[in-house]
């Protein structure tokens, strides 16, 4: 009687292994999750959308299209973020502003 | 000014003449009519420059109320919840609080101290020059307590806030990392990459900001600058051959433009320190991670 049961144990413990192997092969190796990971950039630009700061700087350049005419804020805001930011720039923009004023 | 110079010249040879007839209600009169003409193009500069403060001024305002909201936002995406929550009132309060007064009392306060002073001026019997020269200085002390209130209230609410943010955020990344099992550091990670970004984006935006007030301000500044240095010019031009009232007329026009000056400098320079602070406090919060 114990023997038969030791026998019929073994047997289903194949089962499992032989089931186990094929479920190993059977199951996709297909994720969801990319590889590639998420650029400081990407989060940039989706804060940027979320928080609407394109139609502030929109709203902002309004303020001083008198002053600098060839400036371009969203330039600005890219060269601040990107940490270049040409002071010569600005400052060229405002002199030729008060020229233009005072001439 | 070239006017008013030859208006002085002209007076100053009509004056000789009467003087040589000995006819005092002659050069009286001509003083007079020297005193209105010079006073007449005075104001329309006055009126002028008066008009450029107020728009530059609400301009300040307008686009502070703008900016200020989305840097408070970028700051609370940076984890500097308590931070924002003191500044944001504060700051809010005393922008409009400023642009208001300024308007309403300060400029108002100027154009009486102005016209006491012009008034002063057109006859030795009546004299309020004393009375002038108190609601300029009044005028000069209100705008340094204001300036000085305003910086000292948001750097030190700034600085206390933002070492609470900075260990509040650093106490919760902690635990995130260390509480949640095998993605742990990677969240902890992830959360500091956002917030490093949002604080990237809050710089960005805080510097376009002080571009833009500079820009606002800039012209006017100028305007006021040339206006002061061409009133004290004139003044010192004009003294060896114009009347002493005059000459302190065209000083006293001087100072009315550096008060103004005076004005709008403190308040663009208040603002600046505003953005700047706003934008540093987060930053020092973030050094704690």
């Amino acid at each position: 009687m114990l023997k038969i049961k030791n026998k019929q144990l073994v047997n289903l413990k194949l089962l499992i292994t032989i089931l186990s192997f094929i479920c190993i092969c059977i199951i996709p190796h297909d994720v969801q999750a990319s590889e590639e990971t998420i650029s400081s950039e990407s989060i940039m630009k989706s804060q940027q959308e979320a928080l609407n700061i394109n139609s502030f700087i929109q709203e902002a350049d309004k303020y001083t299209q008198d002053v600098y005419e060839d400036l371009d804020m969203g330039e600005l805001f890219t060269s601040a973020i990107t940490g270049n930011i040409d002071n010569g720039t600005i400052i060229n923009s405002i002199l030729r502003a008060i020229r233009r004023r005072s001439f | 000014m070239a006017s008013i110079i030859v208006i002085i010249v002209i007076h100053s040879i009509l004056k000789n003449i009467s003087e040589g007839l000995e006819n005092k209600g002659i050069a009286q009169i001509t003083y007079y009519v020297q005193y209105i003409l010079i006073v007449t193009l005075m104001m329309t500069n006055f009126a002028q420059i008066l008009e450029v403060i107020k728009e530059s001024i609400q301009s300040l305002v307008g686009f502070m109320n703008s900016l200020i909201p989305i840097l408070i936002t970028l700051m609370i995406t940076t984890g500097s919840v308590v931070s924002a929550n003191l500044i944001q009132p504060i700051i809010l309060f005393v922008i409009t609080f400023i642009g208001n007064f300024i308007t309403g009392i300060i400029i108002p306060l100027v154009l009486i101290s102005t016209s006491l002073g012009i008034v002063s001026k057109i006859s030795d019997k009546v004299q309020i020059d004393k009375l002038s020269k108190f609601f300029k200085s009044s005028v000069v002390w209100v705008l340094g307590v204001v300036l000085t209130l305003f910086v000292g209230l948001v750097s030190i609410e700034g600085s206390l806030s933002s070492s609470v943010d900075g260990i509040t955020a650093k106490t919760a990344k902690a635990a995130v990392s260390s509480f949640i099992p095998v993605v742990g550091k990677i969240l902890g990670d992830a959360v500091d990459t956002v917030i490093g970004c949002s604080s990237i984006l809050k710089n960005a935006t805080g510097i376009v900001g002080i571009v833009i007030i500079i820009g606002i301000v800039v012209l006017p500044i100028v305007k006021l600058a040339v206006l002061m240095g061409i009133y004290y010019l004139g003044s010192a031009l004009c003294q060896p051959i114009a009347d002493s009232k005059i000459v302190s007329l065209l000083d006293q026009m001087g100072d009315t433009f550096k008060t103004f000056l005076a004005i709008m400098c403190s308040v663009s320079v208040m603002f600046i320190i505003g953005v700047t602070l706003v934008i540093k406090i987060s930053n020092s919060g973030m050094m704690y991670r």
